[in-house]
């Protein structure tokens, strides 16, 4: 029965083979087994001016709209969900199923009959054309019922395609904006769709339009209004004396007919009828409304307009509730095209507003560069590139309008149960941003490689729980929910519609929201607060883990920190953070205070890492000089003007700003000022904005115990550097066990643990005194070794100084002013060294255990924990990265000399210094990168 | 909707031939800044001229304040006539402003362009001489509020290079008064600050830089810099002229040199 594509292919004129080995690849897309007449029906629905679409359109008896073609789409679409996929790898090409292969066949018997001078001629001569392909697919049992569940009948529209090949006439109903220009000025094309508009209602019949569409269908209304109420019309000898009459202000249809009878006396009337939703849910106004119509239609001389906007929804909503409404009010939908700039035409910028880049603005014309900011909008970060966005926007209108389907109480009970086990659209849509997200990653890493931020930020914020409440001013936040409205707005509109670009301000920000919220209440008849606040709180959560784990990989030793960290910056990034003034702002403050230098840092590149892309730019205040590379490129400038020229080079950068507790007054007094204000002024009072910048100040401002660090209970970092920093290499020594010696690293750990407990509350008790930074910390003392340099610079709080100069220690407190500023700020613990020693030593342990052997025992000195440690903090690699490199393969080789012999000690010591075999450090790899056996 | 944007923009085709020419004004002026080049192109091409929005002679009802606070406005405007009139594939001429929104069109749609013909264009003009021109820009916007029939007569020999007499300057002030004076200080503040420097290397089409080797507004350097930057063959010639509006203010000079341009293209060998 099944024969070649190819000798199908012969039977068939080029049309209908082209729609035929379209289907193919649509079966084959979606990895069906075969091609079965549901295919071959949804490839001819889906060419928009196909032969079948329009014949539906005709055969409706209630309605011409194209949106009911739609429906029928979406029922296709469903049905084809339902088919079986192919189990394994799908068939290059699906083969044809016994059901078209006989639909085929009943076309070329139809054909061969329409044609008497070709019944003579041999079967394979005779080519199959398009509309027989149609009728014998509509008479397709499969097809006809999924034409029913869309109420078309197939008879009906048969009828109609043969009348029309008797009669090639269709009849397209006007449409506004469609086939536009997509670079027209918007005012431009406001005037022409008024234009249309007007046509319209000059004509005889039908000469009610309803503006269908969800992109501000209003807009076009409200100008045409407009237009007749200032008489502009009255140039062109139309619309004289005409009045408007808006229901929206809350005139009644019962009180309508006496209004009009009044108003009609001196002309004509154009009753605006808003936005149509409100008739959904009132059968008994449409009725009164469709007498009104009548009732003035004869007598009136065709004086009485009705004007209406409606989206797709509420219009499709409105045909079904009311199915002669649009007959009897006379209406003629237009249906209108988004139109905004499809982001897609311009795939070499990406979904960037050119423009957009921050300008220094000039002094002198502040007005000027307020606009500008407000114009770089980052709303237009589309997660994705404009490609893969487009694909996902496809995919989630899909998915939303047949989840919708779903909820539609008219619908056969089959359809209900069919597929949608997920109960909410929101999850499917979450998703499926995900997955495009990935996907995008992974086929245009260039796009996300030069896009400053990550996907996962505009994720998050687009989230965020605010999205309900009152439009607030932040401006990321806006433009984030802009685009969030945005692809819930693409639910209705065609697919691969654009990418609005132009929501900045606010008050369009809210029309959107309220499209947005009433497009929701449509399409889940669940409370959207709870929808909402379940995308929100689920997708920061997912930002929020995948940061948090990031910074406890690289700083394990600082966990509370690490958390505190993560949740800060998802909660500025979604909008929470602390608003400073009234201006919207992108830009993030972070104050690292406590001791520990390296946690600071290696949190500061996993943040940089993850929200930019980038590594940190490191500036350091104070008179350690960390990163000695830095040095040669600054001398000269100063602070200031080095963050300023980052920021304006890269608005998305993370900026660490080292010991900030030794920079100079001026400096702090800039930063304050660069914090209120959002702009940071350099030194030749140019101003540049900080745009969505990130900044970590770092300062120690901790007050550690004098005996603790004398006790090494805390890690020192200058002896750790020191240590970490001489060159040294580890070597893996297997010695006979003693029965004298027990240190096995076991007990190593208990005893360790011993210790720990005691030391506990008095960690605690540290703590609380670094929390506690405004207050003098009693008995504190500096814990730095060298904290001459630190006295030395008191310049703050001087009152606090006197207050304690008698009890001979010196304070720095965080500065009030700073701390009130910025956005969070985290207090980073002193390092708890035998903590860390120990969990060094039990990852070290694991691994020993799992690549050697689990009876074996491995002894570790503490000062090799040491410069473990030390190493760690210095390099860039984390313990478990170094452990998995290094540690692993060492140990393979170790297993292979010591398995049998089973009473042996494995010691991890420091070999001699001398020993130069293989030496190879690079600068900046810290740890060794290899060890001797 | 065929005829509005061409009535808008105040479109005409004129000519006969196979490539098309469309000719770009700059600010302050309209399409008669070409009137000297025209009639030198319609017998061998299609010329196509247009006024930019906001010109004094567009209907300042469609002056979109936001579209036209950036270049991209003017651009898609363009982009606009382009596709309006079918025109697949075109010579570009622009003059300032509008040379500079002729390369924002060309990074969107580079099938359109053949090559840009850039006179007096500069991707930022403050940068190239902050310290002289930020009193100076601060002052006429200050005058162009306050008074802007006596800016106009002020800017207009600043400008172009002449004084208060001649004919070009005459000209240039009759185009530029035409102008309504808020849309004129929202354009001219667009100018001040856009900066296009990034974009330029994202710029493939061939461009032809020609330039006065005197004006006010676009210094010479300029010139070298656009031709270091763009991102495609890019050829510099700079007139003996004086003024930003060489078209105008000295025709004789600049016309032969606008009509090689647009007749030969870059060789391989000169760039």
């Amino acid at each position: 029965m099944r024969s070649g594509f190819s000798t199908i292919q012969q039977t068939l004129t080029p049309e209908a083979s082209a729609v035929l080995s379209q289907s193919i690849a649509e079966a084959r897309r979606r990895k069906h087994d075969q091609t079965t007449p549901l295919h071959v029906a949804a490839a001819l629905l889906s060419s928009p001016s196909g032969y079948l679409r329009q014949a539906c359109v005709r055969s409706h008896p209630k309605s011409s709209h194209p949106l009911q073609c739609r429906a029928l789409e979406l029922c296709f679409s469903v049905a084809l969900e339902r088919l079986p996929t192919a189990q394994g790898a799908a068939a290059p090409e699906p083969p044809v199923s016994n059901a078209l292969m006989a639909a085929l066949k009943r076309a070329q018997a139809h054909q061969r009959r329409g044609c008497p001078e070709q019944q003579q001629q041999p079967l394979l001569a005779v080519k199959v054309e398009l509309d027989q392909l149609i009728i014998s697919i509509l008479d397709d049992p499969s097809v006809s019922r999924v034409m029913r569940e869309a109420s078309f009948s197939s008879p009906a529209v048969k009828a109609a395609i043969e009348n029309a090949s008797a009669s090639k006439v269709f009849s397209n109903p006007p449409q506004l904006s469609q086939n536009r220009n997509v670079y027209l000025n918007p005012r431009l094309q406001l005037n022409d769709d008024v234009k249309k508009v007007v046509e319209i209602m000059l004509r005889g019949q039908k000469r009610n339009p309803i503006l269908v569409g969800d992109s501000e269908p209003e807009g076009v209304a409200r100008e045409l209004l407009r237009k007749v109420e200032s008489r502009e019309f009255e140039r062109d000898g139309i619309f004289k004396n005409v009045s408007v009459i808006s229901m929206v202000k809350g005139v009644s249809v019962e009180e309508l007919g006496g209004i009009l009878e009044s108003r009609f006396r001196s002309g004509g009337v154009i009753l605006d009828l808003g936005d149509l939703k409100w008739a959904v849910e009132q059968p008994t106004a449409v009725a009164e409304m469709g007498k009104v119509v009548a009732r003035f239609k004869g007598d009136g001389g065709n004086k009485l307009w009705l004007i209406g906007t409606a989206t797709c929804e509420s219009y499709l909503r409105c045909q079904v509730y009311n199915s002669t409404m649009e007959a009897d009010w006379d209406l003629q939908a237009l249906p209108m095209a988004p139109r905004s700039l499809p982001t897609g035409a311009f795939p070499r910028l990406g979904a960037e507003r050119l423009l957009s880049m921050p300008v220094e603005p000039l002094k002198g014309l502040p007005q000027l560069s307020r606009r500008i900011f407000e114009s770089s909008d980052p709303s237009e970060r589309a997660p994705c590139c404009p490609q893969c966005s487009e694909n996902y926007e496809k995919e989630a209108a899909k998915l939303t309008t047949v989840h919708k389907l779903f909820t539609e109480a008219s619908l056969p009970p089959w359809l209900q149960n069919a597929k949608l086990n997920n109960s909410d659209a929101s999850q499917g849509v979450q998703e499926l941003q995900r997955k495009w997200r990935d996907i995008c990653l992974h086929l245009h890493p260039n796009f996300h490689a030069c896009r400053p931020a990550p996907p996962t930020l505009s994720m998050a914020s687009l989230h965020s729980p605010n999205l309900l409440t009152p439009p607030s001013l932040h401006l990321t936040l806006q433009g984030a929910k802009s685009l969030q409205l945005h692809t819930d707005q693409a639910t209705h509109s065609p697919p691969g519609s654009p990418v609005r670009t132009d929501l900045v301000l606010g008050r369009k920000g809210t029309i959107c929201e309220d499209q947005a919220r009433d497009l929701l209440g449509c399409v889940s008849f669940q409370p959207r607060t709870k929808l909402l606040d379940k995308f929100a709180s689920a997708l920061d959560a997912d930002v929020y883990k995948k940061l948090l784990k990031g910074l406890m990989e690289k700083a394990w030793w600082q966990a509370e920190a690490a958390s505190m960290v993560a949740s800060a910056i998802t909660s500025c990034r979604s909008g929470n953070g602390r608003r400073r003034g009234a201006a919207s702002r992108g830009d993030i403050w972070l104050l690292f205070t406590g001791p520990d230098r390296a946690g600071k840092k290696k949190m500061a590149s996993v943040i940089a890492e993850q929200i930019c892309g980038t590594n940190p730019i490191m500036i350091c205040l104070g008179m350690r000089r960390d990163d000695e590379e830095q040095e040669a490129n600054f001398r000269g400038r100063t602070a200031i003007d080095r963050i300023a020229e980052v920021v304006w080079r890269n608005p998305f950068s993370v900026i660490m700003l080292q010991d900030i507790d030794e920079a100079d007054i001026l400096f702090l007094g800039s930063i304050n000022r660069a914090i209120e204000r959002g702009r940071i002024a350099d030194s030749n009072g140019r101003e540049v904005s900080l745009g969505n910048a990130i900044f970590i100040l770092t300062g120690d401002w901790s007050a550690t115990n004098a005996e603790a660090l004398r006790d090494a209970r805390f890690v020192d970092e200058k002896k750790l550097a020191a240590i970490a920093g001489g060159s040294w290499r580890l070597g893996l020594v297997v010695r006979e066990k003693t029965s004298k010696r027990r240190a096995s690293w076991l007990q190593d750990v208990d005893h360790d643990y011993d210790d720990g407990r005691p030391l506990k509350p008095r960690r605690e008790a540290a703590c609380g005194l670094s929390l506690d930074l405004n207050l003098a910390a009693g008995d504190a003392e500096d814990d730095r070794t060298d904290g001459s340099h630190n006295s030395s610079d008191l310049t703050i709080d001087h009152e606090e100084e006197f207050s304690h100069a008698n009890q001979h220690i010196s304070v720095t407190s965080v500065p009030q002013d700073l701390l009130n500023n910025v956005d969070e700020s985290v207090v980073f613990k002193a390092v708890d060294s035998a903590f860390t020693r120990t969990e060094i030593k039990k990852a070290i342990a694991s691994k020993f255990s799992t690549t050697v052997d689990e009876n074996l025992c491995l002894e570790i000195e503490d000062d090799v924990l040491d410069m473990i440690l030390g190493g760690l903090s210095h390099d860039k690699t984390s313990l478990q990265e170094w452990i998995e490199k290094v540690l692993e393969p060492s140990f393979g080789q170790l297993k292979s000399r010591v398995s049998g012999s089973g009473a042996v000690v494995v010691h991890l010591g420091v070999e001699s210094d001398s020993d130069s075999r293989g030496r190879s450090r690079n600068r900046g790899d810290w740890l060794p990168s290899s060890i001797l056996v | 909707m065929g005829s509005s944007i061409a009535e808008a923009h105040n479109v005409r085709v004129l000519g006969a031939g196979d490539t098309v020419v469309v000719l770009g004004h700059g600010f302050g002026t309209d399409q008669s800044v070409w009137k000297h080049l025209i009639p030198h192109l319609v017998d061998c091409y299609k010329v196509i001229v247009y006024d930019h929005m906001g010109a004094g002679t567009t209907n300042p009802d469609y002056f979109d304040f936001d579209r036209y606070s950036t270049l991209e406005g003017f651009a898609y405007d363009l982009l606009a006539i382009l596709e309006e009139f079918r025109v697949h594939k075109c010579i570009y001429v622009g003059h300032s402003l509008s040379s500079m929104a002729g390369a924002l069109a060309s990074i969107f749609r580079p099938d359109l362009f053949h090559k840009l013909i850039m006179l007096s264009a500069s991707p930022r003009i403050l940068e190239f001489d902050l310290m002289n021109y930020e009193e100076d820009i601060d002052e006429l916007c200050g005058a162009m509020e306050s008074n802007y029939k006596s800016w106009v007569s002020g800017f207009a020999p600043l400008v172009v290079g002449g004084d208060m007499d001649s004919v070009a300057v005459q000209e240039f002030s009759r185009t530029l008064f035409n102008m309504r004076p808020d849309i004129a200080l929202s354009m001219f503040r667009m100018i001040f600050t856009f900066d296009l420097r990034h974009f330029l290397g994202c710029v493939t089409v061939p461009c032809h830089i020609i330039q006065s080797s005197k004006d006010l507004a676009v210094p010479v350097a300029v010139a070298e810099y656009l031709h270091q930057n763009l991102g495609g063959k890019s050829i510099v010639e700079v007139v003996p002229t004086e003024g930003h509006l060489p078209q105008l203010s000295s025709p004789e000079l600049t016309i032969p040199v606008l009509l090689r341009h647009i007749q030969h293209d870059i060789v391989d060998g000169d760039c």
